[in-house]
């Protein structure tokens, strides 16, 4: 009963100060100063299990603290005991708005699959939703890859690529050529919660590239360039045998492709390919590409056969391949997977990854600039696996991410761009087959 | 209390084993006219007699055991004299006599009720008898449904895709048979969706314990469907037509000689309905191209189902050298719309399912084979199974049945290029053989040993025409071989008061693949077969046993440690999908128990009850799950499936059954179970939050009721009414992990009312029924709406002894 009353006091202040915040913002937008360590709300998500540990299939859970509760080690957060279910069959594909104050949430497969509704965060479990809902699946499916643009929440984009055929799959008196699917490009209004508009055409290859049985698989975690004319879109390719049909689990990759459309009228689809990598470049659950201060922008690789890379893309839109940042040759590790990463601020970002084929996971502070990454020094498990991270936080100085063993309990962990510095912040409380997918 | 107790029983056994005193009960009856009147009842050895009722009922109590022989007499039957052999405290006999003008050879039945005789062998089965039913509106999915601890789960209406919960076991742990024969010989065609129950002669569903003869790797539970064999000459034929263009046929007849022994079984089936439902609710909206919803309530468009039938036996019964000797053909093709997937939030147009399947088959069955009280039987099949799956329609519809528009004003394309998936015209071909002998032998009369062997063969072959000629080429093929050998031995003691059935089961399992690569032989691609073997066996065994506490008591026991085979995906994996193989992988195991106690019938005046009770556990081990690779992907290989599930179901189910004066029938039963996540710790020795909790999407609770009324010589003499009138209730329950409202189901209440009517020569039937009265929203499956309030007419004609 003292800690419910303390604790209502505690977020009435907080609420209080936010109303008291954000009046002050909309006075003086601009004069905000990003780096500063105004409070918000961090919204820490945990994955259910479904039917075996770590599948994070059941579902998840969302439970929100002040920056100083998530700071603080002594503070306990269960999301699994006090968390809010986000509707959503399978692990929601959670975003959160800049302000933290609102969760932007994609419902992945049920009945519901592809419906994006936006949450109000309260604090603590309380989220909620607002009554007006908007569906993509006709556009994007029920299991939909979208991502939110860093345009002040005004924007979400969802990628699909379709039915991937050969081009005489029902016409065999005609020459094989390719292997394409129909790619949708789909924009989506956070805040009138609207589809604004979508695109759909088969994005070509060489015909060289085509006739080998490449294609692109999927298409993944789109950005929008500095400028905001451009959108740089994620690629995962894969090759078919064109003697067999069958799909290669081993093939010489080709370079890195990212495919860049106008924007924002989602046409004109160009494909840049890298000569540095030959991974692919669509993340897997969270961003996989950022604009850095001077407008270039950096891209991770996955599945890449000489381990993930740094990929820079300039300001014209195109890959600069004198730009080499190998993890494999910076950490000294093999095969290096970046599961999930997020930039910082200032060269500086942090990456969340697996190497030599293992399940484990790892971090390391990179600094883009200087080509050099270093593992960060915390207390790793074996049960560790970054593989359905979903998203860490930017604030101020400083990078959020919930660090947590399936299965066992484990620690927001907050680094500072700046200094480097490492703080073990509140514990996350964890079950059995569970685990923290990240903080929004 | 324990001493007690058994003090008690013993006691029971005691006052019980001296002097056994049977009850005969029966019915004299005229085949075409139904009960004969007061006819005289003589038993000559133990010199009872009684008079039957007007409607031809009687009871002998207080029947000495033994030999004995019944005199039937009455102006106007010719005298019936019938041996009996009262070696049990129950005995149900009905007498067919012939009317004392006509001049023909008699023709004598002796029918002891098999539904008895089976619900108390001492296995956890329920006998669903179709007699009645089978005049009415019911699907034989239906009917299943009203059966305790039986939950049909249907993706819509008529013809839609079928899945059966057993006391909390479902999918591949429950197998169907027809026959004692694996329903896959039949294929889709021929299946529960299509046979109607006037075709079915009962249907027997054993739960977690399946004997010897049903043999298979049934996990959970197995349906064995006996279709009718007539051995008299009649023809039954009938016609219904109802809600959403439903029409339904189906006709029955049988054949034999008296004098050779020539028989001619044949029937035939037609189905067809529009299933053109109204559907409305939070899962039924249009898609606005601005993504907004509009909630609609509208008609079902693209869902019909049409299936037909028939089979055709012919040979010889009861003659000296065979009890049966039959060769059959059995034909059956059905053509099925596909309105949605897993939920109707989006609705599809233009994907169908197509089968049919051609069954060939050669029956032998004899009693006292080569020595007395050897019973031999064998069966062999051979079926060729079609169907096509094809889904080429490109468009995004909605539920009004129109293309959707996008924003551009031009029409939205699948985002998966089909209706549910990637383009198909999918040909899959099945071989199936299948063998099967037996052999009963009666040691003495109380000791039975019990040998069957099955064969089971599938060759499959698939082609997707929206693939290219190379792709199809490389293709694999999976062709699967089981052997199942099963050996029981059944024991009768106490003037068979106890039952006992011991069975073993092996099985052994070949899946075969079979997958096409292309290779360099001399510096040429060519392409070669790779071809691999698993090879898997497995044991089992249980047994059943029941006891005759007095003669309306029985306890009824049965346990069995069952097992289900990995499947083809399950060993081989799927490349298409980045499954690796896995060859160590390990049959399922389930250890399961019931304990029941069978009650009745208990007379009291002109009213008479019995209910059965029973408990069950379901302990299954070593299920077959696959671990997620978040990681997965082209390059990297993914998980097989492993041996690490475990689930445990708990529960209990009840059935009572009262009856008045043969006019009033109540029947009420409901089961409740508790179905859970079994693992207890996880790798670190912490407890999974899920342990011990309700599984999602399990209806754990279901009862149902009906009332049946019968009057008679309304309207004309001789004529009977019928009035029905049933309740179904299913509670809601959570289909995720996660507890939220928009993830439960809501609580079923339907209501059904029916009624029929015998025209005085009974030889003319009418029903009407209607079905879901109040037009509620009835759910099998989370988000797919089943038919609301429907009505149906159906006319019944019976011709006997043409």
């Amino acid at each position: 009963m003292k800690t419910q009353l303390t604790n209502f006091l505690r977020y009435t202040t907080l609420i209080a100060a936010f109303t008291l915040s954000s009046c002050d913002k909309s006075d003086s937008a601009d004069d905000v100063d990003p780096v500063t360590n105004q409070s918000r709300w961090i919204t820490v998500a945990g994955a259910l299990m479904g039917t075996t540990a770590g599948d994070g299939n059941g579902g998840t859970v969302v439970y929100s603290v002040s920056k100083e509760d998530a700071r603080n080690p002594n503070v306990s957060i269960s999301v699994y005991d006090n968390g809010f279910p986000v509707k959503s069959t399978r692990t929601a594909r959670l975003q959160s708005s800049e302000d933290g104050n609102t969760l932007f949430n994609i419902a992945y497969s049920g009945d519901n699959g592809g419906e994006f509704a936006r949450y109000k965060v309260n604090g603590a479990g309380n989220f909620v939703q607002e009554e007006v809902t908007v569906n993509i699946a006709q556009y994007a499916t029920t299991t939909p890859r979208w991502s939110k643009l860093m345009d002040g929440d005004k924007t979400g984009i969802a990628l699909n690529v379709a039915s991937i055929a050969a081009n005489n799959a029902t016409d065999k008196t005609k020459p094989f050529q390719y292997y394409r699917g129909t790619a949708t490009v789909l924009s989506l209004d956070l805040q009138k919660v609207l589809i604004n508009g979508y695109k759909q055409y088969q994005v070509p290859l060489s015909a060289e590239e085509e006739l080998k049985g490449h294609c692109f698989f999927r298409f993944d975690a789109p950005l929008l360039n500095k400028a905001q004319n451009k959108l740089i879109i994620g690629t995962w390719m894969r090759k078919y045998n064109p003697a067999t049909g069958l799909t290669e689990s081993t093939f010489d990759r080709l370079g890195t492709k990212s495919v860049v459309v106008d924007y924002p009228s989602l046409e004109n689809p160009k494909v840049i390919t890298s000569t540095v990598s030959f991974g692919d470049n669509s993340g897997y659950r969270s961003p996989n590409a950022f604009v850095a201060e001077d407008g270039n922008i950096y891209q991770a690789t996955q599945r890449d056969s000489k381990g993930s890379h740094i990929l820079k893309i300039n300001t014209n839109n195109e890959y600069d391949n004198s730009y080499i940042f190998s993890l494999d040759a910076a950490l000294g590790v093999k095969n290096a997977y970046v599961d999930s990463w997020k930039y910082a601020g200032e060269g500086i970002a942090y990456a969340l990854y697996t190497h030599d084929g293992t399940e484990q996971g790892y971090i390391a502070r990179l600094d883009l600039n200087a080509k050099t990454a270093t593992k960060v020094n915390i207390q790793y498990d074996a049960d560790l696996n970054f593989g359905q991270y979903q998203g860490s936080l930017v604030s101020g100085d400083e990078v959020f991410v919930a660090v947590t063993p399936v299965g066992k309990d484990g620690n927001i962990y907050i680094f500072n761009k700046k200094t480097g510095a490492v703080t073990k912040g509140a514990k996350l409380v964890n079950k059995a087959g569970n685990y923290y997918i990240g903080i929004f | 209390m324990k001493i007690a107790f058994i003090t008690i029983l013993l006691t029971l056994i005691y006052l019980s084993g001296l002097g056994q005193m049977a009850t005969i009960r029966g019915k004299v009856y005229f085949k075409e006219n139904g009960g004969v009147s007061y006819a005289g009842i003589k038993l000559i050895q133990s010199n009872k007699s009684i008079i039957a009722d007007h409607n031809g009922f009687f009871v002998l109590k207080n029947v000495p055991f033994g030999q004995d022989e019944l005199i039937v007499s009455s102006v106007e039957i010719e005298t019936q004299r019938i041996k009996v052999n009262v070696n049990k405290l129950q005995i149900d006999v009905s007498i067919v006599v012939k009317p004392k003008n006509v001049d023909l050879n008699e023709v004598l039945v002796i029918q002891k009720s098999e539904k008895k005789e089976i619900e108390t062998k001492g296995f956890a089965v329920n006998v669903i008898e179709t007699k009645e039913v089978a005049q009415r509106n019911f699907q034989t999915n239906e009917l299943l449904d009203r059966t305790v601890g039986i939950r049909v789960r249907q993706n819509g209406g008529l013809g839609s895709a079928v899945n059966y919960n057993l006391n909390g076991m479902s999918g591949n742990s429950v197998r169907v048979f027809i026959d004692g024969i694996s329903i896959s010989t039949y294929g889709e065609s021929f299946s529960l969706n299509s046979i109607p129950p006037a075709l079915i002669e009962r249907i027997e569903v054993y739960k977690g314990v399946i004997p010897a003869h049903l043999a298979d790797d049934a996990l959970g539970g197995a349906i064995n469907v006996i279709l009718k064999k007539g051995s008299m000459n009649n023809l039954t034929a009938a016609v219904s037509y109802g809600s959403f263009n439903t029409f339904q046929a189906n006709f029955n007849g049988t054949y034999r000689n008296e004098k050779t022994g020539f028989t001619v079984r044949a029937s035939a089936f037609h189905n067809y309905s529009d299933n053109d439902y109204e559907v409305w609710g939070k899962f039924v909206r249009n898609i606005l191209p601005n993504g907004r919803y509009e909630y609609v309530r509208t008609r079902r468009f693209d869902d019909a189902y049409r299936s037909t039938g028939g089979q055709m036996q012919v040979g010889f019964t009861n003659v000296k050298w065979a009890d049966q000797l039959l060769i059959g053909y059995n034909g059956s093709n059905d053509y099925k719309e596909i309105q949605h997937g897993t939920y109707m939030s989006i609705p599809y147009k233009g994907r169908t399912s197509e089968s049919q399947s051609n069954v060939f088959s050669l029956n032998y069955v004899k009693k006292n084979f080569l020595v007395k009280g050897l019973e031999f039987n064998a069966n062999g099949m051979y079926s060729r199974r079609g169907q096509v799956v094809s889904d080429t329609v490109k468009w995004n519809y909605n539920w009004y049945g129109q293309i959707s528009v996008g924003l551009n004003g031009n029409p939205i394309l699948r985002p998966t290029g089909a209706q549910q998936a990637a383009p198909t015209i999918n040909h899959i071909d099945r071989n199936v053989s299948t063998f099967r002998a037996g052999v009963n032998y009666d040691l003495t009369k109380n000791h039975r040993l019990v040998v069957n062997h099955i064969y089971y063969a599938i060759d499959r072959k698939e082609q997707d025409f929206m693939r290219s000629e190379i792709e199809r080429e490389f293709i694999g093929t999976r062709n699967l071989k089981k052997n199942i050998t099963s050996v029981a031995y059944e024991l009768q003691a106490f003037n068979a008061k106890f039952k006992n059935n011991l069975f073993y089961k092996y099985y052994q399992q070949e899946i075969d693949r079979m997958d096409p690569v292309l290779r360099k032989v001399d510096g040429q691609s060519t392409r070669t077969e790779i071809r691999t073997q698993s090879d898997k066996t497995a044991q089992g065994y249980g047994m059943a046993l029941s006891y005759a506490i007095t003669p309306q008591y029985t306890l009824l026991v049965s346990a069995e440690k069952a097992v289900r085979l990995p499947s083809e995906n399950e060993v081989f994996g799927s490349p298409g999908e980045n499954i690796i193989e896995n060859f160590g992988i390990r049959p399922e195991v389930s250890n399961n128990l019931n304990i029941g106690l069978n009650a009745g019938t208990f007379y009291a005046g002109k009213h008479k009850y019995s209910f059965t009770v029973s408990g069950f556990i379901r302990d299954t081990r070593d299920k077959i799950t696959q671990r997620i690779n978040p990681r997965v992907n082209d390059a990297l290989q993914t998980n097989p499936y492993e041996n690490i599930g475990k689930n445990k179901s708990i529960g209990f189910e009840s059935d009572f059954r009262y009856t008045f004066d043969n006019k009033l029938i109540v029947g009420l039963n409901m089961s409740k179970f508790n179905s859970v996540f079994n693992v207890q710790f996880d790798d670190n020795g912490r407890e999974y939050p899920y342990y011990n909790k309700q599984l999602p999407n399990e209806p754990y609770w279901t009862t149902n009721s009906n009332v049946q009324y019968t009057l008679k010589n309304l309207f004309m003499k001789s004529s009977v009414l019928n009035l029905f009138y049933s309740f179904h209730f299913v509670e809601r329950f959570y289909t995720s992990w996660l507890e939220i409202e928009d993830f439960r189901t809501p609580r079923q209440y339907l209501q059904d009312i029916g009624l029929s009517y015998a025209f005085p020569n009974h030889k003319l039937v009418i029903t009407a029924d209607a079905k879901n009265l109040f037009d509620r929203q009835a759910y099998d499956n989370f988000a797919v709406q089943k038919p609301g309030r429907a009505f149906y007419l159906k006319i019944n004609y019976l011709i006997n002894n043409f």
